[in-house]
């Protein structure tokens, strides 16, 4: 490792302390914009994030970051990565939306499609407990212009 | 007795005080196990919806009133399209085939043949029609009474198009494509004149050209005379990349170029051919991932062809060259003028491609750049094989839902001025 390595401490909303390459936590733009604007002092909070949850994003900066890993062993890493509990997911979709890293965002996001694409409308108002406000008519009626759909 | 009414307090308080630390540790802390707990915000929901696939949004307009206004929205519509498009796994990528049939793109790569059962019916609107184009999951048919329609068959919507000023010509080019400045689609046909011919040396006497344009958003044709002139286009399908439909022209000389349209200012364009190993040799346009392509081959029976992009839309460079089996190279030398190629690279397999020439579908190894095998396709006419046309992407994109969002604002505007 090269002298000029720098250090930065991240602190989840469980008061757990992860110390990691500054040119690996650069993968959040949050934690980017905190070091080049230069208000990075020793420890950076991370109130929206538990440990759990950064673990898995380390793991994945980690394994990214990784010189000379090929394409193939990235894209198994990233098919296991995907594969956790509905709540680690979500967990991990909204840490990455407050460390703004498009990557996993993009890749979380995309798992949850893939989950929930096959499902009813039914199905999906339990998934994200959401009241149907349609009337039976207005529902009947969108239902009809897209039958096919429903096939 | 105060002394014990207090020590009684005390205990109560303490006792009280430990239940609601136990509670607020069991509401607060307690690891969430069922998803309906976790709120998701809306601009991530909306993220998660724009990677579904067509079929699952349009079902979907029925969950809540902001689900079926959102997926409706022109931003949304053309947000979903892009990330579709742009896809490394193709989820939403397939071939078309010339009778109106539909096979997902993924599996070929490890395929030899496609069975009848694997490919989907894409029920046209019009039985008589045939393929005229594709752009952003929008498909143009035309019939031989000039019947003209804007056909989605993800979604199962389609547009006549009405007033048609075509007339019959033993000789038409075909284009579509898509104009994003007025977030319009539009078809054009190009009619030579009957007296017009041209040689095995592409040499044209001078023709009668008339290009007819038809714009969705105004659901109106514009009839231009006298462009082109000179110039004879050699593929009947134009392909549409980046705003601009092209074509390979030959002039008088057989001298080739790439004469294009842009669908916004509707004004043509040229582009000089790269410089090429020999004068005499045979090229056909196409696709690349998102920019323009040749493919060219300097002998009959070469078994290998230089593949050359047109990069950023600035510089010709030679992107690789691919190597083949003999008996594929009248294929490659004399290609189907009428349909332009598409390259289509996978993300794993050490980055193999697959090459549409229609009508043949070949995947070529990533590293090699040699023909690993040749995709049949079953169910076909005279058994000879489907013929692939075009690589599609599903889309949600409504030609009806475009036609009618100019109709409201072309009212407005007579509204106004009244």
């Amino acid at each position: 490792m090269s002298s000029s390595t720098k250090f930065l401490t991240l602190k989840t909303c469980d008061d757990k302390k992860f110390v990691l390459d500054e040119a690996i936590a650069v993968r959040s733009q949050t934690i980017k914009n905190m070091v080049e604007d230069d208000c990075v002092s020793n420890v950076i909070p991370l109130p929206n994030v538990n440990s759990k949850t950064m673990t898995k994003v380390i793991e994945y900066w980690k394994k990214h970051s990784e010189e000379g890993v090929s394409k193939d062993v990235l894209m198994d890493f990233d098919k296991a990565f995907v594969k956790v509990h509905h709540s680690i997911l979500h967990a991990l979709i909204l840490a990455a939306n407050f460390l703004n890293d498009k990557e996993i965002l993009d890749m979380m996001c995309q798992e949850v499609a893939d989950r929930i694409k096959g499902k009813t409308p039914e199905e999906i108002r339990k998934e994200f407990d959401i009241k149907n406000d349609f009337t039976p008519e207005e529902e009947e009626e969108i239902r009809k212009e897209n039958a096919w759909a429903f096939e | 007795m105060f002394s014990f009414l207090s020590f009684r307090d005390w205990i109560y308080q303490t006792i009280l005080f430990k239940f609601l630390l136990l509670w607020y540790h069991f509401i607060f802390t307690t690891p969430i196990s069922t998803t309906t707990e976790i709120i998701i915000p809306n601009e991530i929901l909306t993220e998660i919806l724009l990677r579904l696939p067509a079929e699952s949004l349009m079902r979907f307009t029925s969950v809540l009133k902001s689900w079926n206004q959102q997926i409706s929205s022109p931003h949304f519509v053309n947000t979903h399209l892009k990330i579709a498009a742009n896809d490394k796994k193709f989820r939403n990528h397939g071939i078309i085939f010339e009778n109106l049939q539909f096979c997902r793109l993924p599996p070929l790569f490890n395929k030899r043949q496609v069975t009848d059962e694997e490919l989907i019916h894409m029920d046209p609107p019009n039985l008589s029609a045939f393929f005229v184009g594709s752009v952003n999951g929008l498909i143009c048919l035309c019939n031989h009474e000039l019947e003209t329609y804007i056909w989605n068959p993800t979604i199962s919507k389609s547009k006549k198009i009405h007033d048609s000023p075509l007339r019959s010509s033993s000789n038409t080019k075909f284009g579509f494509g898509y104009d994003e400045s007025h977030d319009d689609y539009k078809a054009l046909f190009i009619n030579y004149s009957s007296l017009c011919y041209y040689d095995s040396m592409c040499n044209v006497s001078n023709p009668k050209i008339v290009v007819y344009i038809y714009s969705l958003r105004t659901d109106s044709w514009t009839t231009v005379h006298g462009q082109l002139q000179g110039n004879f286009l050699t593929n009947t399908l134009g392909k549409y990349i980046n705003g601009k439909i092209n074509w390979i022209s030959c002039n008088r000389l057989g001298i080739g170029k790439i004469i294009s349209f842009n669908t916004a200012d509707e004004t043509w364009g040229t582009l000089e051919l790269p410089t090429f190993r020999q004068d005499n040799c045979n090229y056909q346009l196409g696709v690349v991932g998102n920019d323009l392509s040749l493919i060219n081959t300097s002998n009959f029976m070469d078994t290998s062809s230089d593949v050359w992009i047109f990069k950023n839309c600035e510089f010709w460079t030679k992107l690789f060259t691919i190597e083949y089996h003999p008996n594929l190279s009248h294929f490659m030398w004399a290609p189907h003028l009428s349909d332009a190629f598409s390259i289509q690279f996978h993300e794993s397999n050490n980055g193999d491609f697959l090459l549409l020439l229609p009508p043949l579908i070949m995947i070529f190894d990533g590293s090699t750049r040699r023909l690993k095998h040749n995709v049949y396709v079953e169910g076909s006419v005279d058994d000879g094989g489907c013929d692939a046309i075009e690589i599609y992407v599903e889309s949600i994109v409504n030609p009806l839902t475009i036609f009618d969002q100019g109709r409201r604002i072309q009212n407005h505007l007579a509204e106004n001025s009244a």
